[in-house]
């Protein structure tokens, strides 16, 4: 397992939030994600096997959002 | 150029912009956004790309959505 931050810009509200945590947090390979509207980020462990930073960075920011990795 | 209504499940300004930007990534010149309103929920758009491709930018924004005209 691996972990991931991410910046998200775009979120304005908890359902923003919900929405990212329920799409993300659904997907075979990702075992956690929390997502924090005030500091526009979102934590990420993940199956490396499955995913990679990058990669997760980008299915973010294909719903709408504007989302890169940090770390 | 045709213009199509969608009924999608925003409720805030981020639902808005999430429409606008996944409706961007299929390139400014294809689809013309008339309007996006958060109260009636409705999304109007202009364009000659099918209705499905509109529909299924949209759906990856993860809100519930479907196709009203
Ligand atoms: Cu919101
Ligand atoms: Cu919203």
């Amino acid at each position: 397992w691996k972990r991931a931050i991410v910046s998200i810009d775009g979120m304005t509200c908890h359902a923003c939030v919900e929405n990212i945590q329920e799409n993300i947090g659904k997907l075979d390979g990702v075992r956690k994600i929390v997502v924090n509207l005030e500091k526009k980020e979102g934590t990420i462990l993940f199956d490396s096997s499955k995913f990679t930073g990058e990669i997760l960075a980008e299915k973010i920011d294909d719903m709408g959002f504007d989302c890169k990795l940090v770390t | 150029m045709t213009q199509y209504v969608f009924e999608m499940a925003m409720t805030c300004g981020g639902c808005a912009n999430a429409a606008r930007k996944v409706l961007g990534k299929l390139g400014e010149d294809k689809v013309k956004i008339d309007d996006i309103n958060v109260e009636t929920k409705k999304i109007t758009v202009t364009t000659d790309l099918p209705a499905d491709d509109i529909l299924e930018a949209l759906k990856k924004t993860g809100k519930e959505i479907k196709r009203l005209q």
